[in-house]
Order: C-alpha cells, then structure tokens, then sequence
C-alpha cells in the first residue's frame, strides 16, 4: 500500500527532523518534530535531572535524538526513562559520554522515580534469627561505586574521586511514601544477600562473620538492632 | 454509566477531588498511565474507581499504523479494563508508531479509501480482542499526508464499516477547522451524530493566525464552547469531558470551567425539555 510509504516517511521526518522526503508544508511538520521531541525529553529531564544538569545541553540533545532514532518502543511513556537507561548503557554513548559514575547515576535516578509506583507487602514480620525473610517489593538493595545518592554534596572531580563501595537500602518510606536510603556496610550488603537466597539471619551472619573473621556471637546483638529497625519499617518481610 | 460531564482524571489534583462539594459526574483516564504501576498512587485511583465511573482514554494502540497491532499490549489493557471493570474504551484515529518506534503523539492518517478499509480491519480485530466496542475520537492535526477522500468521509466510512462510535471532539474540529479551512458546523452536521459515544472539549494555543496548536494546556476558548453547545443541541444528551493535560492549573480553577460546562449540558438539556 503507498499509503505505508507516506506514513513511514512521515515518520522518520518526525524521529529524525530531516524533512526533505515529504511533500508538506514543511513548518507544519516541523511542528510535528518538536511536540514529538519535547514530548520525549520532557519525560527524560524528570526522570534524569542530574544526568540531564552534567551534560552540556547539545551532548543531551543528541543523546535523546539517537535515541529517538532507535528505540522509543514501550507503549507506557512512563517506562520510557527505563528503556533510555539500558539504551545509553548498550550503545556507544556509554563510553563517548565519558562520566565514570553514569551507571550509578542512570540506576540511582531511575529508581528514586520507579520506586515510588511500586505496590508493597503490607504486613510487618516480627525479626527472629530463625526465620527465613525477603526484601519487600518497594525496597532495592544495591551496591555503587560511587556515591551518586549524596550527588548534591559533591562536585563532578570530587564524585569521580570517591570511587569506592556503597551498598545502599533504597526504599519507599510507607509512612511518608517519600524515597529513602540507608548506608550499609559491605559486611551487612553480603548478610542481607544471603538472606533474600534464602538463609536465615542467622545463618547468614555466622556465614559472611567467618568470611570477614569476626567472632559472629560478638555482633549478633547490634545487628538485631538493625534487623529490627529493617522489619519494623517493613523492609524485611 | 457515564452522563452528563466529566473531568479528565490528572495526576495533579488526584487527592484533591474529595475536598469540593462539586464532584465531576465521571472521570477518564489514559490506561497506559496506569497499567502495570502501584503504590500510593494506585491506592487513590482504586477509591476513585469505587466511587465514580470511570472511562478509559487511550494512547498507544496506534491503530492506524503501518504495524501489526501489539498483542502484548492488548492484552495488558484487556487485564485493565476487565480488572476494574470499565466498559468504555476509546482511543485515537491516528497513528502513534511506525516500524516498532513509538512517537507518544498521535499522527494524523492518509485519507484514501485503502487506508479507511485496512484501519477499518485492524479496529474489528481489536474489538474482538477487547470484546468492547471501540470508540473512537477525531484527532486534531496540522498537516495532510493526502486527502483521496475527505477527512469527513474518512471518519463516516470507518464508522459504518466496523460499528465503533465515535468520540466527537470539539475543539479539535475547531482546530482543524481552522489549520485546514473548512466549516466547523459543516463538519459536525455532517459527521454520524448517532454514532457518537461521548464528546471531549478541551482548549488549544493560537499559534499563528492560520495555525491552532491543540495544547490541552489552556481554558477552553469562547468559539470552543459555543461550537459544543451547536453541537449537543444536535445530539441531544450525550456525555461531554473536559480535558486539561498541560499546564494544568489548581484543582479550583478547573471545577471553575468544569462547572461552565456543566452549565451549558443543563441549558441545552432545559431547551430540549421545552420543545
């Protein structure tokens, strides 16, 4: 059918901002291009804010023109940010973009945003060292290299310095239903692991304690603190 | 059961709409704002959904497009539509992905009798997916990819074909009226009003003196309004919806122009009482 031909032309004129193929007015279908495009980045800058602050503004602009050009295929706009994440990460603009925390950045943004529409397990679990427990679903545990939650505290060399491990809780306070974090170490990030595989806390200290040689019987005590503290805001269920 | 006037349900004033006196009579939403998320959010939407009757608006079927329909999507707004038991779909007479590649804005079709019958297909497919009928709303646009047959002939061709109704909206008859010079009332007189479902009446952006823009970002225009009220004296009582997506004021300011559209549904309604 021609008709498919037009359409498919019309299309690229839109992804692309090239409109020499088509015979139109060419101001109405630049209109087109620009209410499409501002309709894109609109959706990005509220997903990526800081991501979009690092990047000079024509660095941006070609990122999300190639991006237009070659993904945009969910048909929820609000996925749209997530699918923009794995398409920097997959092309050539992972590397070309130059920023060595821009993974952090890219999951840690995301998830402030995802996080927020996600459903939780209402009911709270009383903490007992036997039992076996899992991560609600409004939670993530993830470890970065970089301190990308604490980004406003720090310029762009002081960030790329800091390189290290930050294992992080990141979750949907239920009460507030604002995004929070809390600062674990690498000792608990493993505890924490073992225990969403399926062992019990105590298992899973007495296990990552001998890891790190450290007497498990010498910090159950503090840890249940924690663990305690992790039940009652409904981040171990 | 949708009647009378409803509001475009927004995420801006979501947990505003129990504190007024004055509650729109319906809501609509766009599913795909909705599909697959939860939260806090969701929660308000659910009370919301218990306590109004709510109307689907949708975004990304694409009808028209050069692509197969996305089944995967179907399906996940079948699961929607039945969960929270919402008879009324509608979506766009357009397309909004070509090749895979999505554009979240609805792009207008070429009107010519193969694209009326092969959009004409597509729409009876989804009809027996959905196992609704599909309503389907005139959109706005600003330039023409060809024009075989009118845009009016388009719409009457595809109505008769597949026995979908038709989502009349006002302001975008307006719109086009003017980006492309035809008569507004023209068009609606000779649009099948029996086929209507319901109607939208939003505002646009005079963005040049030969070009409106249909920003949903702004008041509803006087020429809007009248058009509505030519129009549901036409009609008779159909349901109108306002809708604001951009730019979107407080939830009072809304109610405002919620209630002048309530005023001009009772005035007509009154008028056809007395005759």
């Amino acid at each position: 059918m021609h008709e498919f031909e037009i359409q498919k032309k019309f299309a690229e004129a839109c992804r692309t901002g090239k409109l020499d193929d088509l015979n139109v007015d060419k101001e109405r279908l630049q209109l087109y291009t620009e209410i499409i495009a501002i309709n894109v980045e609109d959706a990005l800058v509220n997903a990526f804010p800081i991501l979009n602050t690092i990047l000079p503004e024509e660095v941006w602009e070609k990122v999300v023109r190639d991006f237009m050009k070659e993904k945009l295929t969910t048909p929820y706009l609000w996925q749209l940010p997530e699918e923009f994440m794995e398409y920097i990460l997959k092309s050539k603009w992972k590397n070309a973009l130059d920023i060595p925390f821009l993974e952090d950045l890219l999951m840690y943004e995301w998830l402030e945003l995802e996080l927020f529409y996600r459903n939780e397990v209402e009911d709270e679990k009383v903490f007992n060292w036997n039992q076996s427990f899992d991560l609600n679903t409004n939670v993530e545990i993830i470890n970065f290299k970089y301190p990308v939650h604490k980004i406003n505290l720090y310029d762009y060399d002081e960030m790329v310095g800091l390189k290290g491990s930050y294992p992080l809780i990141l979750y949907r306070n239920l009460e507030t239903n604002e995004i929070e974090y809390i600062e674990i170490t690498p000792f608990l990030y493993e505890v924490i692991g073992l225990i969403i595989q399926g062992k019990t806390p105590l298992e899973a200290v007495e296990e990552i304690a001998s890891k790190y040689q450290i007497d498990y019987m010498e910090v159950l005590e503090p840890l249940e603190q924690f663990f305690k503290k992790l039940t009652a805001k409904k981040i171990l269920i | 059961m949708i009647k009378d006037a409803g509001l475009g349900l927004r995420r801006s004033f979501l947990y505003d709409i129990y504190d007024y006196d004055i509650k729109p009579n319906w809501f609509e939403i766009a599913p795909e704002n909705w599909i697959k998320r939860g939260g806090p959010i969701l929660k308000q939407f659910e009370k919301i959904r218990s306590d109004f009757p709510i109307a689907c608006h949708g975004l990304s079927l694409s009808i028209g497009s050069p692509d197969p329909l996305d089944f995967k999507f179907l399906e996940e707004l079948k699961q929607f539509l039945d969960y929270y038991q919402i008879d009324i779909y509608s979506e766009h007479l357009s397309f909004s992905m070509e090749g895979g590649k999505r554009f979240y804005d609805l792009l207008p079709l070429p009107f010519t009798k193969n694209m009326a019958e092969f959009v004409s297909e597509k729409i009876m497919q989804v009809q027996d997916y959905l196992k609704r009928p599909l309503i389907l709303e005139n959109i706005s646009y600003y330039l023409t990819l060809e024009e075989e047959i009118s845009e009016l002939e388009f719409i009457n061709y595809i109505l008769e074909k597949t026995g979908a109704y038709l989502l009349l909206d006002v302001n975008n008859v307006y719109v086009n009226a003017v980006n492309h010079g035809y008569d507004p009332k023209d068009f609606i007189k000779n649009i099948k009003l029996d086929r209507v479902k319901y109607m939208h009446i939003a505002g646009h952006l005079d963005y040049k003196e030969d070009l409106l823009v249909d920003t949903h970002g702004e008041k509803v225009k006087d020429d809007v309004w009248d058009l509505l009220e030519f129009t549901l004296d036409l009609t008779g009582n159909v349901p109108v919806l306002l809708e604001r997506d951009n730019n979107i004021p407080p939830y009072q300011e809304i109610l405002e122009e919620y209630k002048k559209l309530e005023s001009i549904i009772k005035k007509v309604q009154e008028k056809h009482a007395r005759i």
